[in-house]
């Protein structure tokens, strides 16, 4: 009989109760772990992976209940139904954890110091000078510079990057066996991803910890987990190791989610179509002034430096860079929805940076937007004919029942049922919302679509349907598309030009498939490496 | 910080200003000026004759600057003030203003402080069993109490408290702030005592109105806070329940209050002149109300300055208690 | 960039009614208590069921509301209010101005169902014997029980103007006869269950102008400074600042020290609702312009303007709708607010003058600690305030959980 595994979890069940009604989160859910093996929890959103590792953390909400068949053996005792002071001792001790929002998961009040040391006074009994002491030695361990001074600090002083690496000391404070990290680097930039990942590995293998590595992203697994679960509406699916899971995957689900990374080519198209959109000399600068009339700050932030960009009729022009690259600004500024900016913007050959918001009027119906999070793009009060045809209303476009038969029209192009014209938008999910939003546009005939970060806030599979869908219908109405993304997967699938972006300033430009095969940039290298 | 607090400050002083000159304004409002106003209150009120009351107004006209611009006016009234404390007279008591008002504000501002102070430690208290007790009993009780706290008139419960004590169980202490034999006393323990005796009613109403509002507010951030991940790191470093919640939780719930005491002074200052005014406690609320009745603007807008003057000066002592709590503002 | 995380703060934002569910069917389950966006969204579930009916947001905030007991009972009594107050004429046993100087200061009367010939449907009172003590002169009250009085069911009584008809019946006619004051009469022997019904209409009347005016103002001082910003924001932010620093209660009582002493009841009336007012609506405006500048950076808002909508259309369809029902709420919950402050300034007795009726008013009677001890039933319009105010802040509650279940 071979020897029993480090954790095992067995037939693991969640119920949750929300408005008097059950629901199973977690459904008989079984997998092992051995000491220093990662293990990768991988699903789409309401997968039950966050909240199999709250289970075992045994840090379940109120309304969730752990099914009585459920086990979880760790280290030879069973957690499910440890008392909740022996567990108490257990978590941050031998077990600890690390969350998706670095932003948010220290307390605002203590320094980082403070909080590293709470731990280290709680399971070791140190005293508070001695736990200081040690607190600086692991911020130093995380590679935080100048740890002496940070550990003084309070969690606003610091950077998102930095708080992650704070929460990370916290959790290794006390040399775990066990280490759960819930989606550590999906709130995080791509570059500072690729380093927090180096630095969990590295942290693993120095103590030799056993992690649960939970993502919905198939590249950090690849990267991380030597075994993987993958789970699916509570349940997993398929396990194995990570080699052969991504080498030959055995169920469909599985297949489906590879099958899901973006993919594709760019349409052909040719070189010499006209130019529709370009701009010169693009700046936007915000002036932030804050205090009352008697003590005014002012700080002028430059947030588009100097960008030219030409986008001809049927291509795609990518935009790429992290946040903060002032990539959305741009954007914004190309469509003139923000007046202060400089530079020529030219539409068609004409002039059109300096026309009033009534000048814009005519212009407005060929040039349109998509933005990223379907769930506050549509507004809630309106029915989704009224959203469709609010364009067409305004522009004074066909009569009641044509604008009917056009909201019609384009629910069937965007793959939606043409009679569900009369429902509300939180009657969808976000796909669907997001279908929605692209009909709005589509409705108006435009020649030009803006698509801002258009499939970030979407689920794996429904991300590549979107962009299939994209397109699609670029191909049948000839559309031009200004594409802002911060993921290089997509942006390959979809443009044919690319512009790097950082800091405001263009960092690289060019044809997507040069750009992404012999980047001239260190900063578009490190972009690469982080995302294939 | 400083910056943060001067800012403050500066926009306190400038709504006392605009306040200042409200309060300026109605003294203007009454037919005639303000002397000839005190004449014909000096003689149907103070039986002065016809000549006297004239020299008295003409002195008036003289001391206040009355026969100036109206701008030279404020500017007399509010120098008086501010470098004699000199708010003017009042004729329907026939006392400066300033006496009368010396003497109560602070009774006033005493009840009002000690309610504030219990409503604040009852109410915190409260809203953190309510919120950590979310949909048991704890939390029924508690946000029953709240709410039939703030519903209640306080008006109603000051009358219901007044029937009782006046009627029922005839209690003594009623109508005033001391028994006679310790009104001259000096300080002592039964002093004390008998100015509980005589106050508690009031204290306990203008309380309770206060104590409610706090646990509801209290109930809500702390039910946001709990809902911070945060609050779930601290429970995954293993720290005790109790822990979470009264070290990481309940410090991030108080800001928010602090924030509300704009809103919670203001009532707790109108709690204690309601129910003031209803039980006969001389404070500030029977003189405001018997100055009004008698039109005694002089004193309804002295007192109106000085509250709120009082207010901008709690909400700015509010401010540095919350720069001083959270390290966001302090090192800003 | 922290995606998920921004989407999620913008949908609670701009509508929290879209993250509620997906479902298209009734009863989804709500994302209420779910702590995290990966365990919340197991509550979604595709457009599948077709033929379910769509759902606005008004129906999905109706559902909501009838969810709740005490809402219910909130709104029961409010539209009870409210209708009494219309019906009050009818209501009315006596005309609430008539004098009877026989019957002054009568303590309430019981009514009876069952009497001699059994259960009557139509009820009875004793009348009431006066005698007096013989040494102190006090009025002692006993029931004749050996007599019954009877209300005649939709009898003919005083007369009342309604809807510019003029009518002369009444629920139950009293017995001309017989005193039978069910709540007692006053210092005039005027019948306090008539004044209380017809005082509720001036009590509600004063709620309704001021949330009227102050709401209209606040809502308009709000999605303007928070529109369109910059210097008109500024101004308006400085007046809203310096009327919430303004002590409420205080500034009543400044205000109605300089009211004209021989102005008419009518002015009066209206004046005081003008103060009401002028306090009342900077809450709101404070409110509105946090909504709207919230909702301003939403999408929705900037997918519109890329539409081309103009500052109207954004306002009047985006905007306001989105921020109608916060309104609403608030508007809900103020008007308890200014019941209490005019019934308080009425009972003080500078507040609404006779001879209008209002229950701050009537209570007037037992603000002297003489008449309140001898005729403690003077107190009784009290008891409607209480139910008002309770009525009322229950279906603000309520209403306020059903737009916006996630505040708590």
């Amino acid at each position: 009989m071979p020897s029993t595994p480090f954790l095992e979890v067995r037939d693991l069940s969640v119920d949750f109760k929300l408005d008097r009604q059950r629901f199973r989160a977690v459904k008989a859910s079984s997998f092992q772990l051995e000491r220093g093996e990662t293990l990768g929890l991988v699903g789409e959103s309401g997968s039950g992976k966050s909240v199999t590792a709250r289970a075992i953390m045994r840090l379940l909400p109120a309304t969730a209940k752990l099914a009585i068949t459920s086990e979880i053996i760790f280290d030879g005792q069973e957690l499910a139904r440890l008392d909740s002071e022996s567990m108490r001792k257990i978590r941050g001790d031998r077990i600890s954890m690390i969350f998706q929002e670095p932003m948010s998961s220290l307390n605002p009040l203590y320094t980082v110091g403070d909080q590293i040391a709470e731990s280290l006074v709680l399971h070791q009994s140190m005293s508070k000078k001695m736990a200081r002491k040690r607190a600086v030695e692991l911020l130093d361990e995380v590679h935080i510079p100048d740890p002496e001074a940070r550990a003084r600090q309070y969690p606003h002083q610091l950077s998102g990057g930095q708080r992650q690496r704070v929460m990370i000391a916290t959790a290794i404070a006390n040399n775990p066996e066990l280490l759960i990290a819930d989606e550590p680097t999906t709130a995080l930039d791509v570059t500072v991803q690729a380093e927090i990942l180096k630095l969990l590995k590295q942290l693993q293998e120095k103590h030799g910890m056993a992690m649960i590595f939970i993502t919905h992203d198939l590249g950090v697994v690849q990267r991380v987990c030597d075994r993987v679960c993958v789970m699916r509406k509570g349940e997993i699916v398929e396990t194995g190791p990570t080699r052969s899971i991504f080498a030959a995957p055995e169920h469909p689900y599985t297949r489906q989610l590879l099958a899901s990374e973006p993919s594709g080519e760019p349409l052909p198209v040719t070189q010499d179509a006209p130019e529709l959109l370009s701009a010169k000399h693009m700046d936007v600068r915000f002036d932030l002034s804050w205090g009352s009339i008697w003590n005014r700050h002012r700080r002028e932030i430059v947030a588009v430096d100097n960008v030219e960009l030409s986008l001809k009729r049927g291509h795609t022009v990518g935009i790429v860079g992290e946040s903060g690259s002032g990539k959305s600004t741009l954007g914004k500024a190309l469509l003139r929805l923000m007046s202060d900016h400089g530079g020529e913007v030219t539409w068609n050959g004409e002039r059109i940076d300096g026309y009033s918001r009534h000048e814009m009027l005519p212009l407005r119906p060929k040039m349109q937007v998509v933005f990223q999070d379907p769930f506050s793009s549509l507004n809630p009060r309106m029915s989704v004919r009224q959203i469709i045809e609010e364009g067409l209303v305004i522009h004074r476009i066909g009569n009641a029942g044509d604008r009917l038969e056009r909201v019609r029209q384009a629910l069937a192009d965007v793959g939606l049922d043409p009679d569900c014209y009369n429902r509300y938008p939180h009657e969808f999910s976000g796909g669907q919302r997001q279908r929605i939003a692209i009909a709005r546009v589509l409705v108006l005939n435009p020649d030009f679509v803006l698509l801002d970060e258009p499939t970030s806030a979407l689920d794996l599979s429904v991300q590549a349907q979107i962009i299939d869908l994209l397109r699609a219908l670029q191909e049948k109405y000839g559309l031009s598309y200004l594409f802002i993304s911060h993921d290089l997967k997509v942006v390959r699938a979809l443009c044919h030009d690319v512009i790097v972006m950082r800091n405001g300033k263009v960092v690289e430009s060019g044809a997507c498939s040069e750009v992404l095969s012999a980047p001239k940039s260190d900063y578009t290298r490190t972009l690469i490496k982080a995302a294939f | 910080m400083i910056g943060y607090l001067v800012k403050r400050a500066l926009s306190a002083l400038g709504l006392l200003f605009t306040i200042s000159i409200v309060s300026f304004m109605m003294l203007q409002i009454p037919d005639g000026d303000y002397a000839s106003y005190a004449k014909a209150l000096a003689i149907s009120q103070g039986g002065m004759s016809q000549q006297d009351a004239e020299a008295y107004a003409q002195d008036i006209r003289e001391r206040y600057g009355l026969d100036k611009p109206v701008l030279v006016q404020y500017f007399t009234w509010a120098g008086n003030i501010v470098t004699h404390g000199d708010f003017g007279p009042s004729f329907s008591y026939n006392k400066p203003v300033s006496a009368l008002v010396g003497e109560r504000l602070p009774r006033t501002l005493a009840i009002a402080l000690l309610c504030h102070l219990l409503a604040t430690t009852f109410g915190v208290s409260l809203g953190i069993i309510a919120a950590t007790q979310k949909h048991r009993m704890g939390d029924t009780i508690a946000s029953t109490v709240a709410f039939l706290g703030m519903t209640i008139p306080r008006f109603f419960m000051a009358l219901v408290i007044l029937y009782y004590l006046a009627f029922v169980v005839r209690w003594p202490y009623i109508g005033s702030l001391y028994s006679p034999q310790y009104v001259f006393a000096p300080f002592s323990p039964g002093k004390l005592w008998d100015f509980l005796l005589h106050v508690w009613p009031a204290v306990l109403i203008a309380t309770l109105g206060g104590l409610a509002y706090n646990a509801r507010v209290m109930r809500g951030n702390l039910l946001d806070v709990l809902r911070q991940p945060y609050v779930e790191a601290a429970r995954a470093k293993g720290l005790k329940e109790s822990t979470v919640i009264l070290k990481h939780a309940v410090p991030n719930a108080l800001h928010p209050l602090v924030m509300h005491q704009g809103v919670i002074l203001p009532y707790m200052i109108s709690g204690e002149l309601e129910v003031a005014i209803i039980l006969s406690i001389p404070t500030i609320g029977p003189l405001m109300f018997n100055a009004l009745t008698q039109q005694d603007i002089n004193v309804t807008s002295s007192i109106l300055l000085l509250l709120s003057a009082v207010l901008l000066l709690g909400n700015f002592l509010a401010d540095v208690a919350l720069a001083l709590l959270d390290p966001r503002i302090r090192l800003s | 960039m922290n995606k998920r995380d921004s989407a999620h703060s913008d949908v609670a934002i701009g509508g929290l009614e879209v993250t509620l569910g997906d479902s298209v069917a009734g009863d989804a389950p709500s994302r209420a208590t779910a702590p995290d966006p990966d365990m919340a969204s197991k509550a979604r579930a595709p457009l599948e069921a077709a033929g379910s009916k769509p759902e606005s947001h008004w129906r999905l905030v109706t559902r909501r509301f009838l969810r709740s007991r005490s809402a219910i009972m909130g709104a029961l009594l409010v539209l009870a209010l409210i209708m009494s107050a219309v019906f009050a004429d009818f209501l009315s046993p006596y005309d609430p101005t008539l004098r009877d100087s026989a019957n002054f200061y009568m303590p309430p009367n019981a009514i009876h169902f069952v009497g001699k010939d059994g259960f009557s449907p139509v009820p009875y009172v004793h009348p009431l014997e006066t005698t007096f003590d013989p040494n102190t002169f006090a009025a002692i009250f006993a029931s004749d029980t050996s007599k019954e009085c009877h209300f005649q069911f939709l009898g003919q009584g005083w007369r009342y103007r309604f809807l510019g008809f003029e009518f002369d019946r009444h629920l139950l006619t009293p017995a001309a006869d017989c005193a039978m004051n069910v709540l007692g009469t006053d210092s005039l022997g005027r019948d306090m269950l008539s004044r209380i019904l017809v005082g509720s209409r001036l009590t509600l009347i004063m709620a309704g102008l001021v949330v009227a005016v102050s709401i209209t103002i606040g809502t308009l001082v709000g999605l303007v400074s928070g529109y369109f910003g910059g210097i008109v924001d500024l101004l308006l932010q400085r007046v809203t600042e310096f009327i919430l620093a303004l002590p409420e209660l205080p500034f009543f009582l400044a205000l109605v020290a300089i009211m004209p002493r021989n102005a008419s009841p009518t002015t009066v009336f209206f004046l005081l609702a003008a103060i009401l007012s002028l306090l009342k609506w900077a809450g709101l405006a404070r409110e509105v312009r946090g909504k709207t500048l919230a909702l301003s950076r939403v999408d929705y808002i900037l997918s519109a303007e890329a539409l081309g909508a103009g500052n109207a259309r954004i306002i009047l369809r985006h905007l306001l709708p989105n921020i109608i029902s916060h309104v609403i709420v608030v508007t809900t919950l103020m008007i308890p607010q200014i019941i209490l402050a005019e019934s308080f300034l009425s009972f003080l007795g500078v507040g609404v003058q006779p001879p209008l009726v209002s229950w701050g008013l009537l209570l007037n009677a037992a603000k002297d600690m003489q008449n309140l001890g001898s005729y403690p039933w003077m107190l009784m319009p009290v008891g409607c305030i209480l139910i008002a105010v309770l009525g009322f802040n229950l279906f603000g509650d309520g209403l306020r959980d059903a737009i916006d279940p996630y505040a708590n």
